[in-house]
């Protein structure tokens, strides 16, 4: 029987190191260029407090609107060209736009609808 | 892993060892019972850009649940009598249509033909089930139990593999150039699926008894044990449906932050896997009836509990690690229960026919959740509901018999 938990653990593993290299790629594909400006998905890295982000938001020349359920996450709304590249100076590690982020659980019959879940966590219009 | 002596790879290929067997199927469970769970993400972004209303979506992914479960028995005889290969190629290359035939789909009538039919046939052959089946006929007895427990926690993997993946890359090259990637993803299910071809010549191996699948069926629907499996099953398919559509409203209404729900719901997939797997491992070497009847209960009891307990970020994620270890643990014991009764001669047929039970019992969670929220306000009487059948369902296995049936009882 420890064969076949390794075998296990190798096919987990195996799988899980493709999927973060197809997770990475994607979500670099995601990633909004610096030129850009808008309201925006600006993530932090996971160590920056709520405080340090809000003052990086308003340093980078913006106004955050809101948090999300990732306490890393913000909306951020700036107006100016290049607002991106200055989430980028203060630390964000990537701002992204309307984003389908959520978890889900696909049940054997289940059909998952996110929408309500989305917008309450502010990441939907 | 050792190749076993006791059996010789079905087609006589000598690359067809129990390892490559085993990860060719979990693959294929991987792939199909995953990419289908990241479609809830497509809804918004197809229906804004079609404009089209909910409910157009949301009707093609309830046929394709239909035609699911309706058509795993079908694709069960076939597997059985031609091969799962054969089936898991056929409906690999329908899943795979279906999904990039999305792309194209300009009406309602349109994307039922092809996210709700295509697909929905697609899934009956590619599923995990022709893939639990092909491993119980492939994979020696004393690994069966071992073997349908990854099979089934890797078909749970693949619900978080995909799910993430999918919102990653409608990020990334949004939904058309998703639904294509996972499209291709989808024919990687034909290339596996060579692993898994060949079947035992039956008909020559005088050990066998003769039997054909309207037999086989007639047979099994007059053993009361595989009956009460039947039942059983349709209560799985109640609670998990239930749970994974209406969770994260009942914790929205009751006040419970957007951060608890997506934990919750992450905590469940992720112990899903851990269950399924034990659940095979340990149904190797302990009573399967037993098991199954003790998870039933267990279910009852968590949401019993879970009800009952005022609300807080610690019942529900507590709730959700409880109810993610028992959530597909059933699959391995069921289907091991399936091959300890009847053989694996018909098992695709058997365990698919159990399997459109747990289809039912998932439209009637879905759809009693929404129901009788609208009727009486809440989801507490779907709760006891949900109680009330677990204790049933924890009942019923307790007199199934663990034996084979007679006919295969060797003699004394």
């Amino acid at each position: 029987m420890r064969s076949g938990h390794g075998l296990a653990a190798m096919l987990g593993g195996a799988v899980l190191v493709v999927w973060l290299g197809l997770m990475a790629m994607s979500w670099r594909a995601a990633a909004l260029p610096p030129e850009a400006s808008g309201t925006v998905l600006a993530v932090f890295p996971p160590r920056h407090t709520e405080a340090a982000i809000f003052a990086a938001i308003v340093r980078a020349g913006g106004r955050p609107v809101r948090a999300t359920w990732l306490d890393f996450a913000w909306i951020a709304h700036g107006d100016e060209p290049g607002f991106v590249a200055g989430l980028r100076a203060e630390g964000a590690v990537a701002a992204f736009d309307d984003v389908p982020l959520g978890p889900s659980l696909g049940g054997c019959a289940a059909v998952v609808t996110l929408d309500r879940f989305m917008r309450q966590a502010g990441l939907m219009k | 892993m050792s190749q076993p002596s006791s059996i010789a790879s079905p087609s006589g290929m000598s690359w067809q060892t129990p390892a490559v067997i085993i990860v060719c199927g979990c693959l294929i469970a991987l792939i199909g019972f995953g990419v289908r769970s990241s479609f809830g993400f497509f809804l918004e972004p197809m229906s804004a850009a079609r404009g089209w209303g909910r409910e157009v979506f949301a009707f093609a992914l309830a046929i394709q649940n239909l035609l699911w479960g309706l058509g795993q028995p079908f694709a069960g005889m076939v597997a059985d009598r031609y091969g799962a290969a054969r089936v898991l190629i056929v409906g690999g290359i329908l899943y795979a249509a279906g999904v990039a035939l999305m792309t194209v789909s300009g009406s309602p009538g349109m994307l039922t033909l092809t996210a709700g039919v295509l697909i929905g046939i697609g899934l009956a052959g590619a599923s995990f089930t022709v893939v639990l089946a092909a491993f119980a006929r492939m994979v020696p007895p004393e690994r069966r139990s071992w073997a349908l427990g990854i099979g089934t926690a890797a078909g749970s993997f693949g619900q978080f593999v995909f799910a993430h993946l999918g919102q990653a890359f409608i990020a990334g090259y949004g939904w058309s150039m998703a639904l294509l990637l996972m499209a291709g993803m989808v024919l990687l299910i034909v290339p596996l699926a060579g692993a898994l071809s060949g079947r035992p010549d039956y008909d020559s191996d005088p050990t066998v008894h003769k039997q054909s699948i309207g037999n086989a069926l007639g047979e099994a629907f007059g053993y009361r044990s595989y009956l009460l499996l039947v039942s059983g099953f349709f209560v799985c398919g109640f609670h998990v449906a239930f749970i994974t559509v209406h969770l994260p409203a009942y914790l929205a209404d009751l006040g419970l932050g957007i951060q608890v729900a997506a934990w919750a719901i992450g905590l469940v997939g992720l112990f899903n896997i851990v269950g399924s797997y034990a659940a095979g491992v340990l149904g190797g070497r302990y009573s399967k009836r037993y098991m199954l009847s003790a998870i039933y209960f267990l279910r009852a009891v968590v949401i019993l509990l879970f009800i009952t307990i005022p609300p807080s970020t610690v019942t529900v994620l507590l709730f959700a690690a409880a109810m993610g270890v028992l959530w597909l643990s059933t699959v391995p014991l069921t289907s091991g229960l399936v091959a300890v009764m009847f053989g694996p001669r018909y098992m695709a047929t058997l365990f698919g026919v159990v399997f459109f039970s747990h289809q039912v019992g998932s439209f009637l969670g879905v759809w009693l959740g929404g129901y009788l929220y609208d009727r009486t306000g809440s989801y507490d009487v779907v709760w006891w509901l949900g109680i009330a059948l677990g204790l049933f369902a924890a009942l019923i296995h307790l007199p199934i018999s663990e034996r084979p049936i007679a006919r295969l009882a060797p003699a004394t």
